[in-house]
């Protein structure tokens, strides 16, 4: 093929399809998780999620399956706090599958706190889940990515990026934790570290920077602070979890083949402002 | 000591749109630190007034030049009369912005926006940083000893401006928003910042941006409580505390800084 050939180029449909590949999808049966979960499946992926809570893993794969038939994807137990686990379900992960494609790290857990209130206990979990955890799992992956062209998409978060508005959150219940945010800035700079030193390896880096997707739990609890949340977002209101489909195949397929150590923001708009 | 990198003692400053709101601090916190201080202003009895002020408040020489920052031929006679007047310039501060005497046209809705209008801000806000830049970088250049150039961008250079905040806000009685035209050239400042940063740096002269946060002055009580409850800090800035950033960045404080933006804006940035 010539340089430039648009009438023998690849379709956008061929460059977004994920036929063949099979993505290990940490965090994968969580809010996010299960979204990026379905949209690789819907673009023929095989999937495995992984997540501390296998049950509610092997639920997700089940569901993927009875929606598409065809689909392939499957649970497995993966705690990202404990380095033994990681390993062994990185392992069992390449095992099941021959190898996978695709690594998204989308696994997050942590407590609300204050930064009056956050503990050293605290910090170093929620520090320990997302960002070492991360960590460990890109370094037990890349070898089995490193053969195969592959990619990771890392969740960070718009509070990698920016800080969160005090006012917002009226009580510790629901504070956004000072270790999150650190947490999510260092995933940020790690992906850009890694985009440059994993390209020699044929390995694409990305992450996805989420604005305002609060658990339904929270919009229950507190429709207040979700009114707050709104308002303060250009687009006028919170993320719908479907909404990072779109950009998760984006970066995860070859229709981003020459896209690394990018920080792309789904927020509505919340950090141009 | 640390605090002599601060000095700007013998050196020579420019300052475009010196006898402005903000113009007028840079100019004297220059001159304070010892710097001597030409002050460009299209207003040539404002920026006379103002020379005569610091020379006299703080025994620094000053010199008011006139000049439409809009016209290229003004622009290389006033970086001339300066250079024959001190011998050299050091720091160059590229500063002056306008809102055009048109407001109407200068306020008026994005869908309505005259392509003239358009073109009359640019020509202050962005055209004029190139002009000034050229005139003044060619001598900083052929002297060889090389300089430091501050840029005045904007946060709404970095940020979208909230149009929320400009419901019921008035400037001098009159309505007020932030144009795009302003946001774009500002933008476009920091770009030219960098990119001169790059292009002049073999010649030792470092070029930065400086970004003050919204300035108290003339703006009504509704525009400085809703801006304010923007600002993690809660209110608007004092001219006074631009000066800081801008004698850091003037002087050898900063030798190792270059291409650079800073934001001193109460923290609006920052969430």
């Amino acid at each position: 093929m010539s340089y430039a050939d648009p009438a023998a180029s690849p379709t956008v449909a061929a460059l977004l399809s994920l036929k063949g590949r099979t993505a290990l999808v940490v965090g994968g049966a969580g809010l996010l998780g299960s979204e990026i979960s379905f949209a690789l499946a819907e673009q023929e992926a095989t999937v495995i999620m992984a997540g501390r809570d296998a049950g509610r893993c092997h639920h997700r794969a089940d569901e993927i399956m009875q929606k598409m038939p065809g689909a392939r994807a499957r649970g497995l137990n993966m705690d990202i706090t404990k380095p033994d686990s990681i390993r062994a379900g990185v392992e069992e992960a390449a095992r099941l599958t021959g190898g996978f494609h695709i690594l998204v790290n989308c696994g997050w857990s942590g407590r609300k706190n204050t930064f009056e209130s956050i503990t050293d206990e605290d910090w170093d979990r929620d520090i320990e889940v997302s960002l070492n955890g991360v960590f460990r799992t890109i370094k037990a992956a890349v070898p089995v990515l490193a053969t195969r062209n592959g990619v990771i998409l890392n969740i960070a978060s718009m509070y990698g990026v920016v800080a969160p508005d005090p006012g917002l959150y009226d009580s510790s219940k629901f504070a956004n934790p000072p270790s999150y945010g650190a947490a999510k800035a260092g995933i940020v700079q790690l992906t850009r570290y890694l985009a440059a030193f994993l390209a020699p390896q044929g390995i694409r880096v990305n992450c996805i920077s989420p604005g305002p997707f609060p658990y339904e739990t929270t919009q229950v609890e507190n429709p207040e602070f979700i009114k707050r949340l709104a308002a303060k977002n250009p687009l006028g209101r919170i993320g719908r979890p479907h909404e990072l489909k779109g950009v998760a195949v984006l970066l995860c397929s070859d229709a981003s083949s020459y896209m690394t150590g990018q920080n792309v923001s789904v927020d509505g708009g919340w950090t141009v402002w | 000591m640390a605090s002599d990198r601060f000095a700007l003692d013998g050196r020579v400053a420019l300052v475009t749109g010196g006898a402005g709101i903000l113009g007028r601090r840079f100019c004297s916190g220059l001159a304070e630190h010892g710097a001597a201080v030409a002050i460009v202003d299209i207003d040539a009895e404002g920026a006379k007034r103002l020379a005569d002020e610091i020379s006299r408040e703080t025994g620094g020489r000053t010199l008011p030049v006139a000049c439409d920052l809009r016209e290229p031929e003004q622009v290389r006679r006033m970086a001339d009369d300066v250079v024959s007047a001190f011998g050299r310039i050091d720091v160059l501060h590229n500063n002056a912005a306008g809102k055009s005497s048109d407001l109407d046209a200068f306020f008026a809705p994005f869908e309505d926006y005259s392509l003239k209008q358009w073109r009359a801000v640019m020509a202050i806000d962005l055209d004029a940083m190139f002009l000034v830049a050229q005139a003044v970088g060619k001598h900083m250049v052929a002297r060889g000893g090389g300089g430091s150039v501050i840029q005045t961008a904007s946060i709404y250079g970095v940020v979208a401006a909230d149009q929320r905040i400009y419901a019921g806000s008035e400037y001098g009685g009159r309505p007020i928003n932030t144009p795009a035209v302003y946001a774009a050239a500002k933008a476009g400042v920091i770009g030219l910042t960098r990119h001169l940063a790059a292009y002049w740096a073999p010649h030792r002269i470092r070029v930065n941006a400086l970004t003050p946060g919204g300035v108290e002055s003339g703006q009504n009580e509704t525009f400085r409580r809703r801006y304010s409850d923007r600002v993690p800090m809660g209110r608007m800035a004092n001219p006074d505390e631009m000066v800081g950033a801008l004698v850091y960045l003037a002087s050898d404080a900063s030798s190792y800084v270059t291409g650079q933006n800073i934001i001193v804006d109460g923290g609006l940035t920052a969430w």
